[in-house]
């Protein structure tokens, strides 16, 4: 079963890769986005290719280095270097470029792309406040300015029947992400963290559609044998939380793999957060709007008190829910939403969780690993 | 009898356990290839101890070579061993401070020894063994010296860095300048102890504290790091480089016993 999933996906994503291009040269425009709470079901009811922008690679990171600065966190080199190097995926497909202003650093990604390609790029805002009618009215009138910036984009006006349509899609893609990440966390899928991670960012990628029909089609078949795939080695249940791992930065959940724990969930913004708590009820702006907002905040904006704190109840219900043993903070080199909270978030899942937590503070690329081994092996060894 | 071999990136140190105390240990450089050098370090302690190697019960690798030993029956970092050995020599020991060749590091252990959490200083040697190796070389003075020759010193200097190649230019500069070599000597071990010290303070220290790894045999940087922590370390009655290696030994005891899970 295994096998015959990951050599589909791999189908399906070269196939992606291949059919954008002919897509566009029809006239269909490609929107690039940076971040995972933009809203997909707009841009994708609006005809255009909503893809997700980044892959971790260290020749793209010195690229983007070029354009930025040596402090600039390796998520945005990245991103930078693949939209300004020409023969790229992102820099020869993508139209538009848009993503929430979540950090100055992402500010500064969208304007250095604004400058050298000279396309299309626009950024969104969101409150840093936890919502009240004040955060609800500033946010609607962003998602309300961000569909005339598509509309204009695109050439097209979003007209609901569509936008339904979408939004239904897009529903359906995060509920099966739920249930392959329940699957995977009862350890009956089969799979290890590093390939449900591929399956969750495949659809930065493929076609909406196209993504649903193989997931469904996945979870049919680990339905059928879970039985068989069902594990019960007792292996230490991990949760990742922290910075941004973009589609080939894999090396830390390797490491853990290979030590011989198994990771069942995370709090990423390449991974769960891309989905969980995201499922649109009314397919409307303003419902949309709503989901958006009241889902599990960004990083950066975390609240003043600690008690008070979205993200860490967020992070607190998901490891009841997954039964987590103990978790691996991943703070990306000037990544500082992460660096700046990793004892605060240590010291309240040893006190509210009774977890232990280990800080890893890295970035793309393989040189780091021994260091990271030893890191990770210890950590196990107090579980 | 039970062997621990400590494969670090300097220098390999094996110790034989036998009936539960120590009957052998070596301490060899552990040059460019790390299962050579288990292989030799543990030739060695064998052939101190008189021993033969058809007496072996389980082995046990650590350090940053431990993968390299194919001989070993199992491997554990380093971190769990270090708590574990400083454990047997000193029971009361909750903090231990490990700094070795390339890395340091702070933990805490349990009761019986067991690791409950630990920090480690990010990927650069500043402030270990292998700067100290440096700054001798710069200075000219034997590395198992630095030490006694620091405490000769009447006006320790300021270091501004801890990074290895930094801290060789400032040492070159300072020597030109005509300063002291003992007090350029006292100044790079007050960096160290800064460098870790900080590290230990942030992490949380409880008491009694071990110094361990081949720089707590280094007077001049353990006097330091005592000064700047306001505590001393507990006395611990074996060479402080072996610490892991027997943490490695009596871990190789405690699972053929089965007192622990291999």
């Amino acid at each position: 079963m295994k096998m015959n999933v990951l050599s589909q996906l791999n189908d399906l994503l070269e196939q992606r890769r291949t059919e954008i291009p002919k897509l566009r040269s029809k006239g269909q425009k490609v929107f690039g986005y940076v971040c995972c709470k933009v809203p997909v079901e707009i841009v994708h009811a609006l005809g255009m290719i909503p893809i997700r922008i980044g892959v971790a690679a260290e020749a793209k990171m010195a690229t983007g280095k070029e354009f930025t600065h040596q402090f600039t966190c390796p998520y945005i080199k990245c991103i930078v270097g693949e939209m300004l190097e020409q023969g790229d995926f992102f820099h020869d497909n993508v139209d538009v470029i848009s993503g929430f202003v979540t950090c100055l650093t992402v500010h500064r990604c969208l304007e250095v792309l604004k400058q050298y390609t000279g396309k299309t790029t626009f950024y969104l805002t969101h409150p840093l406040n936890p919502p009240t009618k004040r955060e609800e009215k500033f946010y609607m009138a962003e998602i309300a300015h961000f569909v005339s910036q598509l509309e204009a984009a695109s050439g097209k006006k979003l007209d609901n029947p569509r936008l339904k349509e979408s939004v239904e899609i897009f529903n359906w893609i995060r509920v099966k992400l739920r249930e392959l990440c329940r699957l995977h966390s009862m350890n009956c899928s089969g799979l290890r963290w590093s390939e449900v991670l591929k399956i969750i960012q495949a659809g930065f990628l493929l076609d909406a559609k196209q993504y649903l029909a193989f997931l469904m089609e996945t979870i049919r078949k680990i339905e059928a044998e879970k039985e068989e795939l069902q594990d019960s080695n007792g292996a230490p249940r991990i949760m990742l939380i922290g910075s941004p791992m973009l589609p080939g930065d894999d090396m830390l959940i390797k490491i853990i793999e290979d030590c011989g724990a198994r990771i069942v969930a995370d709090t990423l913004c390449t991974g769960m957060r891309t989905f969980e708590d995201l499922v649109i009820s009314e397919p409307t702006i303003a419902g949309i709007a709503q989901t958006y907002l009241n889902s599990n905040p960004c990083a950066s904006a975390q609240d003043l008190e600690i008690e008070k704190d979205r993200r860490l109840k967020h992070t607190f219900r998901l490891i009841r829910e997954h039964k987590v043993q103990g978790a691996v903070y991943y703070a990306l080199r000037f990544c500082d939403h992460y660096a700046f909270k990793d004892d605060e978030t240590k010291q309240f899942l040893a006190e509210k969780a009774g977890i232990p937590m280990i800080s890893i503070h890295s970035e793309y690329g393989e040189t780091e690993e021994g260091r990271l081994r030893t890191r990770i092996e210890g950590f196990l060894e107090t579980l | 009898m039970y062997i621990g071999v400590d494969i670090g990136s300097l220098v390999t140190k094996t110790v034989i356990l036998k009936d539960g105390d120590i009957a052998s240990y070596s301490i060899i450089d552990s040059r460019s290839d790390p299962e050579k050098a288990a292989k030799r370090s543990l030739e060695h302690a064998l052939r101190k101890a008189g021993l033969g190697g058809d007496e072996i019960a389980f082995t046990v690798a650590t350090g940053y070579g431990r993968t390299a030993f194919s001989d070993a029956d199992k491997t554990v970092t380093e971190l769990s061993c270090h708590g574990r050995g400083a454990h047997f020599l000193h029971p009361a020991a909750r903090t231990i401070i490990d700094v070795g060749g390339q890395d340091s590091k702070v933990l805490r252990i349990d009761k019986s020894g067991d690791m409950v959490d630990f920090a480690m200083n990010d990927k650069c040697a500043a402030g270990t063994g292998r700067f100290l190796e440096v700054m001798c070389h710069a200075l000219e003075i034997p590395l198992e010296e630095l030490g006694s020759f620091s405490l000769r010193s009447t006006n320790s200097l300021r270091m501004s860095s801890t990074c290895t190649v930094f801290a060789e230019t400032e040492v070159i500069s300072l020597l030109a300048a005509k300063q002291k070599k003992e007090d350029i000597a006292a100044g790079l071990h007050h960096a160290i102890a800064r460098r870790v010290g900080n590290m230990a303070k942030s992490f949380g220290i409880e008491k009694d504290m071990v110094f361990v790894g081949g720089v707590a045999k280094n007077s001049g940087v353990r006097k330091a790091l005592e000064e700047f922590l306001g505590m001393k370390f507990a006395p611990i009655s074996h060479d402080p480089q072996i610490v892991g290696a027997l943490g490695a030994a009596l871990l190789a005891e405690d699972f053929y016993e089965g007192r622990k899970k291999p």
